[in-house]
């Protein structure tokens, strides 16, 4: 873990009393009720049971599953933008989390987290979205209804182990490939909880990491009276409801914020950043209609029909290509900043996310916007009613291409704003400027994969 | 030798692989064959192949009729391929050779007016009604897949039993078809794998709370000591 301080204060989210959503009655009134988060967990809960029932023991094929569509024409486009929006929020209604929960509550040890888990965390994370990813393509789980349920199975039987034996949410916060993403993602949302320094600095009982008779402790192992990060928090309320002393504030910032101000970056999450961008590459990728012929190419090359060997290689290219570029792009702002390679991957790692938002959000615009109408012809039929024959697309595509150019601008904007404010932080002066150059080139170059990737005629996923 | 048995963590966790490994190992021994079946034969000048994703089970099946020049190999493309399912009555007039497509024999099979053949693409998605397509009585036209010469579609056999699966195509104006014989059992993989999925949560949840009591007792007694 590489830790900097940066030159200048750390400011979070502005804090100002106005801006505190907690101090409109409606909201702190609903935030602190018994109702919440439940009201939001329990039809997740209901809509994740008929996804898996769906997923197992419905149509074979994706095109008519009706869990097919609703977890991946639905959620997995939506899930960033509810990031962006509203940070990790779904975690708290994630029914996942909510099997953790209920396991815990009725045979839970709640022993504390193996040391290996809290040290290597974000990197299991890392290399099981890598794992998930790759095991996605050879093993087709998104085109296969069974191959998905077998995911949620496997998923659900961790969240079990670890909600029977370890305390909290140790699934959510160590061990959750999509924890990880959303971790990430969140740090570019635009609702922030923090505590008010001044009146933690009195408290003597911690009931907003300890628990209270109003709710437990925070099940995410954050300490609201130091967090400065929206990556682990997922607005579950528990904190605001424990506070004795009306502590907690919950504001609304402008998007990206929070990653002008890393105070403590982390190698591990920078890489993250990274990964995700050729993740990104990857699904463009083999969505392409020029895939299948790419793909014969690389028979002939290889010698060998096998899709496993050949997509691995592809694979491999396509994650190692972003990380190697922001390797060397680190190498030579090394020369012009002094500080070390890896401090720089660290630092500018992050600059990287908003453009990983916006390439995951424009890339599953087309299955939203392509596909969505999937989602009610699935349903109409799981319904037992007679399904139009019509297109599913909701836009067509030179509207669903215009979007993802102005996503990806905006992803690509967001980013070398963000490099600036990073560079600025730590820097100031003159070698601000010159870190900025090949960071800019970076960011450029990787939009410009993406806007180029979405020029290219994309297949349907239902 | 009269020691009760106690569950320890490290006994529970090695009670929890025991189960997942006995659970899942049942599980993949009783899950479906994951390899295609593959049913080939050459009518006329050309080879007709007949590919189920997997086994051939009872319900929806994946299927793809690839159609070749026997000779050149050169896929047969833009083909209105059509399919048509029958229930055989006489299994011992068809041949069962998988490498040679049996010779549609009309008294041997009768059309089953539940089995259905259902359309299905990876380019088009157009949503078939599936009330149409249930009627079972008709050809139903599979449509072109991403590669040269394959038509993709779904297959619903309602029952277990013999099958007759009959391939119609249409080369240079001509229709030409292939019968090909198939066995549909019942999918009880996906019942054992379930049923593995379901024994081993039970076994953790089971386990964490034979070791919860003792766990918290001796968690109090670290407290006090401490």
């Amino acid at each position: 873990m590489i830790q900097i301080e940066p030159r200048q204060p750390v400011t979070v989210a502005a804090t100002t009393p106005t801006n505190n959503l907690l101090k409109h009655k409606p909201v702190g009134d609903f935030l602190r009720s018994r109702w919440y988060p439940g009201i939001f967990q329990w039809p997740t809960a209901l809509v994740f049971a008929v996804i898996v029932y769906e997923l197992l023991l419905g149509p074979i094929v994706a095109h008519n599953n009706l869990g097919t569509a609703l977890t991946w024409v639905l959620w997995w486009p939506v899930i960033p933008i509810l990031f962006v929006v509203l940070g990790r929020f779904w975690c708290a209604i994630c029914p996942f989390g909510t099997v953790s929960d209920v396991v815990q509550k009725f045979v839970g040890h709640h022993r504390p987290v193996p040391m290996f888990l809290k040290k290597y965390g974000i990197w299991i994370i890392d290399a099981l979205f890598i794992l998930i990813t790759w095991s996605d393509h050879v093993l087709g789980i998104v085109e296969s209804p069974w191959g998905s349920g077998m995911l949620l199975l496997l998923l659900t039987t961790g969240v079990v182990v670890t909600g029977a034996f370890f305390e909290r949410r140790t699934w959510c916060r160590y061990l959750c490939f999509l924890g990880g993403l959303s971790g990430n993602y969140a740090r570019t949302g635009m609702l922030a909880l923090r505590a008010t320094p001044n009146i933690c600095a009195q408290c003597k009982v911690s009931a907003c990491y300890k628990g209270s008779a109003h709710a437990p402790g925070c099940p995410m192992f954050e300490f609201p009276r130091t967090m400065t990060t929206n990556a682990q928090c997922n607005i579950c309320g528990d904190c605001i409801k424990s506070c004795p002393n009306d502590s907690i504030r919950l504001t609304l910032r402008p998007p990206t914020q929070e990653l002008w101000f890393i105070r403590k970056p982390k190698l591990e999450e920078a890489f993250l950043a990274i990964v995700i961008m050729g993740i990104v590459f990857i699904q463009n990728i083999t969505m392409l209609e020029v895939w299948q012929s790419t793909l014969r190419g690389l028979e002939n090359l290889t010698g060998t029909k096998s899709y496993a060997v050949n997509f691995t290689i592809t694979f491999l290219i396509a994650m190692l290509i972003p990380i190697i570029l922001l390797g060397v792009t680190a190498l030579l702002a090394k020369k012009l900043n002094g500080d070390s390679l890896a401090q720089n991957f660290a630092k500018f790692g992050y600059a990287i996310i908003p453009l990983d938002v916006a390439g995951h959000v424009a890339h599953n615009l087309f299955h939203l916007l392509a596909e969505g109408k999937a989602v009610i012809f699935t349903a109409l039929a799981f319904m037992g009613q007679v399904v139009p024959e019509a297109s599913p697309a909701i836009v067509g595509n030179a509207t669903i291409q215009i979007l993802q150019f102005v996503l990806i601008a905006l992803g690509v904007g967001g980013s070398l704003y963000a490099a600036y404010r990073i560079a600025h932080s730590n820097y100031g002066g003159g070698k601000t400027w010159a870190t900025l150059i090949p960071y800019t080139i970076l960011i450029v170059v990787l939009g410009g994969v993406n806007i180029w990737l979405f020029i290219l005629p994309m297949a349907m996923r239902m | 030798m009269n020691r009760r048995f106690r569950f320890s963590f490290p006994r529970t966790v090695f009670f929890i692989v025991g189960i997942t490994l006995l659970a899942l190992g049942l599980s993949a021994c009783a899950a479906p064959s994951v390899a295609p079946t593959v049913l080939s034969g050459v009518t006329g000048n050309h080879k007709a192949e007949l590919i189920f994703k997997t086994a051939v089970i009872v319900g929806d099946n994946d299927i793809i009729v690839k159609v070749n020049d026997a000779a050149t190999g050169e896929p047969l493309r833009h083909s209105d391929v059509r399919l048509k399912v029958e229930k055989r009555v006489r299994l011992e007039t068809v041949s069962n050779d998988h490498d040679n497509p049996a010779t549609k024999d009309h008294e041997t099979a009768k059309v089953d007016p539940h089995a259905s053949a259902k359309v299905e693409s990876h380019d088009d998605v157009k949503k078939k009604d599936d009330h149409d397509a249930d009627a079972g009585h008709d050809k139903e036209t599979l449509i072109a897949g991403s590669i040269a010469g394959e038509y993709v579609g779904q297959l619903n056999l309602p029952e277990s039993g013999e099958w007759l699966v009959t391939v119609h195509f249409m080369v240079e104006g001509a229709e030409k078809e292939a019968a090909f014989p198939v066995t549909a059992n019942r999918d009880w993989g996906k019942f054992a794998v379930l049923s593995g999925f379901l024994s081993v949560n039970v076994a953790i949840v089971t386990a964490a709370a034979i070791t919860k009591s003792k766990f918290v007792k001796s968690a109090k007694q670290k407290e006090t000591r401490a």
